[in-house]
């Protein structure tokens, strides 16, 4: 035989109807509360804003208050929010909105500016450093590369100082023009 | 000199809400950005967790090319008595606390923008190291 608690047996005898009631009034009293602290209302300054006595707005909040629809629509007004703000579930507290802005901010990577290629070797990136340098590798040895700075444009030509004391110069389709050891 | 307090923070879910990159077809890469970012925090103390809302939008000579917006959010369950309501019925995170969730979350923000721009033609569009107490 199937027995429950006394509180089991006492909340069985409330007909379900009832319990609904009672459950969406206490769960609109919790709204309501959370709307009016949210909106930045006390119960007092939100009892002036309404034009009732405070002991009413304890009375709404109290979760007993069969509310009007139309007493609703004024609590909503009121507070700048919609009917369904009410049946909404509580929405995570907004405590701060900040704006940061960064202009002209330089990318740590180079920007890669164009490909050139030597005789035997793969094309290679020229990238351009923060302080405006051309610069790519010259060679395709991954263990020691050495870097090259490329000087300057010399009438369209990029001459290119290599590591090792060699001075390269490359065509911009990628013909060695000059090599020499300094 | 003012004592820092490191918070044990657990970033609990991070949630990308929406990204977006558009060009214009005279779009020419370059590595000079500007970035704008709107930080909105919230805290739900229902489930004790601390939100943070970060949008990232990014401009190339005056054009927004790019934005990213996530939601990251900490638990912080073990900060709670720390968190407190005013009278006013608002919550108020502590500043420390604050900036912590701030850093982190824009930290995390810079490498989810790395991996998602890499091989496009932002792939240079690297968020910017900001002093969290900035922010």
């Amino acid at each position: 035989m199937k027995t429950g608690s006394a509180l089991d047996n006492l909340l069985n005898e409330i007909p379900v109807n009832d319990r609904a009631k009672t459950t969406e009034r206490m769960r609109l009293a919790v709204r309501l509360f959370d709307l009016i602290t949210e909106a930045g209302y006390s119960k007092s300054s939100f009892a002036h804003l309404m034009g009732k006595e405070a002991s009413v707005i304890t009375k709404w909040l109290s979760g007993t208050h069969n509310f009007t629809y139309d007493t609703l629509v004024d609590i909503t007004l009121a507070l700048g929010v919609n009917m369904i703000a009410l049946h909404e579930e509580r929405q995570p507290q907004l405590l701060a909105v900040k704006h940061y802005k960064i202009n002209g901010a330089q990318s740590p990577i180079p920007e890669m500016i164009n490909w050139y290629s030597v005789a035997g070797y793969a094309s290679k990136p020229i990238f351009k450093n923060l302080n405006e340098k051309l610069w790519g590798i010259a060679s395709d040895s991954f263990t020691s590369p050495p870097i090259i700075i490329i000087d300057n444009l010399y009438q369209g030509i990029p001459v290119i100082k290599g590591g090792k004391q060699k001075r390269t110069m490359i065509s911009t389709e990628g013909k060695i023009i000059e090599e020499s050891h300094e | 000199m003012s004592k820092k307090t490191k918070h044990a923070l657990s970033l609990v879910n991070i949630e990308i809400i929406g990204q977006e990159m558009s060009f214009t077809t005279d779009f020419k890469p370059s590595n000079i950005f500007d970035y704008g970012l709107e930080i909105e925090s919230r805290y739900d103390p229902t489930h004790k967790l601390a939100i943070i809302k970060l949008l990232i939008e990014i401009r190339a000579d005056g054009f927004k090319c790019a934005s990213q917006t996530g939601q990251y959010w900490f638990n912080v369950s073990a900060f709670e008595s720390e968190i407190k309501r005013g009278r006013d019925g608002h919550y108020q995170i502590p500043a420390d606390l604050q900036i912590q969730m701030n850093d982190i979350a824009v930290n995390t923000a810079r490498g989810l923008m790395y991996s998602q721009f890499k091989g496009t033609l932002l792939h240079t569009a690297i968020l910017p190291v900001i002093d969290p107490t900035e922010i």
